[in-house]
């Protein structure tokens, strides 16, 4: 089971010596190939990935202050497959004498091991490509003075508009993650950009207190820097009516997702549970029901890590698999997993650009990247009309699924209340979803007409694991038991 | 590079007023399984040097703190680095605190297990044979991850402070799949530990499987006003509310609403809370012989009968708000109680909860709210397996009655007793 959880106080990059790690990823990618090629002399399929990242992280809130590098995640994994199973070694020491050490130990410690009666690796296509995420402001570009006063004045922007505030918080980060995968016949660099800004509040009135936050993420530059007015406004708005919100009745009622709320449940409902690895451990129900009806026929959903500008798209994965949107459910009937190399080899399906790890310290999964409900053909206006009691959830929090039972739990700090068709402006919070996947994604009615992302998820596996994901979809009308 | 190199440097950097590094190393051993078959075999080795830099000055007469850090590995420049942390530092104005200085004493603690550390494979395939030959009916292992790790800390600073410690890490995560005729359902088990005797492993697997068959007939929780009492995995994050808010951060950034010498809990009925840090307990996961600054971490009387006594606080957050520093909350050690276990399971029914999917009090609010994936209804003599549901409520308001057990039980951080009684919670099921 995994958790996505919004709140990701993340990250940043500052002046980096960019220009050593340039030279020195273009150095590694014919070491790294010369190696491969050594291994592969004693192995049946051996490859190797070096992975960067780095960034800045800007942090301003109402008693502290903080400028800082984000620590470095720099190394090199060398995988090498048996005929039986895989074996990796990994280390953070790029010298050339100790990466050559480090494949050749591994070799060794594979060889009596090896069987050549297994399933054998395609290495794909030969390829040497370089990819690179474009930006319109670099954001090395910009002094590290600007870039706390444009925390400082949104601190300080936020503070002022309620007395209630006791801490406000304003964070800027940058993300550049550099990666190269080489096997026998792929050379592949990709160097990606993320920028991403988030403000969080604390109101207290006597004996209550509300938090909560706001943001974005998006691949890019400066750009991205500074947060909307709007986005501000409705985050005090919302706290301060949270601050004040009673908790709702428990039972069954017409809802709303918001398409970040609706986000939070693509990713939880037929994410985690279409995720090959849990299909291979028996783990996931979802394995058994390929081609069948799992929700309402209104319901698409995709998984895709080639959606342009969005925080978790990549050009190539882990495993050297280029990007590719995967369709997880058509119609209302379930598609297709997501893989990663080990579960697509095992269960003999289709690979999908899905097989991530954390950092080079960390092993491949199958993972999720941008999830998100497609669009129809409804307005919120339409999808409120002939509500007579019932709720729109907004600001989730986090939520937890069950692959192997289809239970599902979703949080939201925010449920306002619907009564004949429109908004009263009443809120309750916290608010809990609880049910069964097939049950809540069976009684979507309407699904709105227009996608949005978010971009400030990460996503753990088992409770590590953590890896970037965003999620999304339009306003989804349906039917769910709220808590 | 070497630790006592980049302390010359950083020692030679005049417009620094004060320094701190720690080198971190880490060797870790992985073994996956898949069912009964390895799946990967890792080898995981790193190296790096975390620096952080302080410079103070003056301005309007008012002196500030300049701060920053970063992260030095393999062929990482020093002098880049720290030209771009100056300039960090010297945009940030927070207010001073003082690093520690050389002469504190580091108790011994127990967070080193010298046979795993000498022969980690060994150990490696010791736990795979023990869980692929485990037996238990209806149950199947369907796969594992296990983790060993030996993690080196030396820390230096400008004051001339040093000091070391050597730690090992044992993580075991396994799933089993439960079958009978008409279902299957299945369990995870995480445990993290630092000595391979707290693994447990025989009682650990047994457990778990009776879970596994257990949660083949549970039936979701039932809806309404429950007495709750919380055990086992339940337990680890339970009281991270009355943590967080007994913190120096919280009280320096104005969210705390704990007041020395004030009851933390108003209309208590029940037993009253006493709650300790202690980074003492051998084997435990937030056991250590010095925190971050060096500084060897006290034991802390936090709560005491319900009454807040002492924060706990980094040098940072002692220094801000003029109190002794204790190191953050180390692992939390709570007094039992006067009712044994069977005590608590009356009057019924009462719902005994030990997993949910995740229970993490909001720090600031203390709502919680957690779906529960392994629990039971007890209704006299009634046992009946709950799966599905949730509870939810806000700390303070939940727990105006509260019951400890008088059994005791030690976990990764967590050492008291083996369950915590709360009445009248809010439960949303079937």
């Amino acid at each position: 089971m995994g958790a996505i959880v919004a709140t990701s106080f993340l990250l940043l990059a500052i002046a980096c010596p960019l220009s050593i790690m340039v030279i020195m990823i273009k150095t590694l990618k014919f070491l790294l190939a010369d190696l491969v090629f050594d291994m592969e002399k004693k192995v049946p399929y051996a490859s190797a990935l070096a992975m960067e990242t780095e960034g800045e992280k800007v942090t301003v809130e109402t008693h502290e202050q903080k400028a800082e590098s984000l620590p470095p995640q720099r190394g090199v994994v060398f995988t090498v497959f048996t005929g039986r199973h895989f074996m990796e070694a990994a280390t953070n020491d790029l010298r050339p004498e100790m990466l050559k050490k480090t494949a050749q130990d591994l070799v060794k410690k594979a060889e009596d091991l090896i069987r050549y009666d297994g399933p054998v690796i395609d290495p794909g296509e030969i390829t040497d490509q370089e990819f690179y995420v474009q930006r319109q402001i670099k954001n090395e570009d910009i002094p590290l003075a600007q870039k706390i006063d444009l925390c400082r004045s949104c601190k300080d922007r936020v503070e002022r508009a309620d007395k209630r505030i006791t801490s406000a918080l304003c964070q800027y980060l940058f993300v550049r993650t550099r990666e190269l995968f080489v096997n026998r016949h792929k050379k592949l660099y990709q160097d990606m950009k993320r920028t991403q800004a988030v403000a969080f509040v604390v109101m207290c009135d006597g004996e209550r207190a509300s938090e909560l936050h706001t943001g974005h993420a998006y691949q890019g530059g400066y750009e991205h820097a500074a947060l909307p007015e709007e986005k501000l406004d409705k985050l005090i708005t919302d706290c301060a009516r949270i601050l004040y919100a009673e908790r709702l009745n428990p039972g069954h009622y017409d809802c709303i997702f918001s398409p970040a709320f609706a986000g939070m449940f693509a990713h939880e409902a037929f994410g985690h549970g279409m995720e090959t690895d849990m299909f291979l451990k028996h783990r996931a129900k979802g394995a058994e029901y390929i081609n069948k009806q799992v929700a309402s026929p209104l319901v698409n959903m995709f998984d895709s890590p080639a959606l342009p500008g969005q925080a978790a798209s990549f050009f190539f994965d882990h495993e050297g698999q280029p990007a590719s949107e995967t369709q997880i459910i058509e119609n209302g009937i379930l598609k297709s997993g997501l893989t990663d190399l080990n579960s697509a080899l095992c269960l003999n399906i289709r690979r999908t650009a899905n097989g991530r790890r954390e950092s080079f310290s960390n092993k491949i999964y199958a993972r999720m990247t941008n999830t998100y409900f497609g669009p129809g053909k409804n307005s919120l206006e339409e999808m409120l009309k002939d509500i007579s009691f019932g709720y729109l959830l907004e600001h989730p929090s986090n939520g937890m699924e069950d692959p192997k039972g289809w239970g599902i739990q979703l949080e939201g700090y925010y449920a306002e209340e619907i009564c004949n068709g429109q908004l009263t402006g009443k809120v309750y919070s916290p608010v809990i979803v609880t049910g069964s996947v097939p049950e809540l994604l069976g009684s979507i009615t309407m699904v709105g007409d227009k996608i949005e992302i978010s971009g400030l998820g990460m996503c753990g596996k088992g409770h590590k694991e953590w890896v970037k994901v965003t999620d999304g979809g339009p306003y989804l009308r349906l039917k769910a038991r709220l808590g | 590079m070497l630790l006592s190199e980049i302390a010359d440097y950083l020692s030679s950097v005049k417009e620094l007023t004060a320094w701190e590094v720690t080198q971190l190393k880490r060797c870790a051993y992985q073994l996956y399984t898949v069912f009964q078959d390895v799946e990967n075999i890792r080898e995981v080795t790193s190296e790096e040097f975390q620096v952080k830099v302080y410079l103070t000055y003056e301005r309007d007469g008012q002196s500030f703190l300049g701060e920053s850090s970063f992260v030095l590995t393999g062929d990482d420049l020093l002098g880049p680095k720290i030209k771009s942390a100056l300039e960090m530092a010297r945009l940030i104005a927070n207010q001073p605190f003082s690093l520690p200085v050389p002469g504190p004493v580091y108790p011994t603690i127990e967070t080193f297990d010298t046979k795993v550390a000498v022969d980690p494979a060994y150990y490696l395939e010791h736990i795979r044979k023990y869980l692929i030959t485990f037996s238990s009916p209806g149950i199947r292992l369907s796969s594992s991850e296990i983790f060993i790790a030996e993690i080196t800390y030396n820390l230096l600073n400008s004051n001339g402070l040093s000091a070391s410690r050597r730690e090992t890490e044992i993580m075991l995560d396994f799933v089993f799949l439960a079958k009978n005729k008409d279902k299957e359902g299945e369990i995870e088990c995480l445990k993290r530990c630092r000595l391979y005797d707290d693994l447990n492993m025989a009682p650990t697997l047994n457990q778990y499987a009776a879970y596994a068959r257990d949660m083949l007939t549970a039936e979701p929780a039932p809806t309404g006003l429950y007495d709750v009492i919380f055990a086992e995995e339940a337990l680890d994050t339970f009281l991270n509310y009355f943590i967080a808010q007994a913190g120096g951060q919280a009280a320096y950034q104005g969210w705390s609403q704990f007041k020395e010498n004030e009851p933390i809990l108003s209309n208590t009925k029940g037993e009253r809370l006493t709650l300790i840090s202690d980074p003492f307990l051998p084997g435990s996961m937030k056991s250590k012989s010095f925190d971050e600054n060096g500084l060897p971490p006290e034991k802390v009387l936090v709560v005491e009968n319900n009454i807040f006594r002492n924060r706990t606080a980094n040098k940072r957050y002692a220094d801000y708000l003029g109190i002794k520093p204790t190191g953050d909350f180390a692992n939390v050690v709570v007094s039992p109680g006067d009712y044994s276990l069977k005590d608590l399971m009356s009057p019924a029914p009462v719902l005994h909860l030990l997993k949910f999917s995740t229970f993490e009090p909001n720090p600031v609010t203390g709502a919680f709210s957690g779906e529960i994936r392994v629990g039971y209804l007890i209704d006299g003599d009634k046992r009946v397996p709950i799966k599905g549901g949730s509870i939810s409520g806000t700390m303070s308001k939940a727990m105006q009655e509260i019951y400890f057990s008088q059994e005791t039980t030690k976990r990764a951080a967590y050492s008291g007793p083996l369950a915590i009684k709360v009445c009248n919670v809010n439960v949303a099921g079937r």
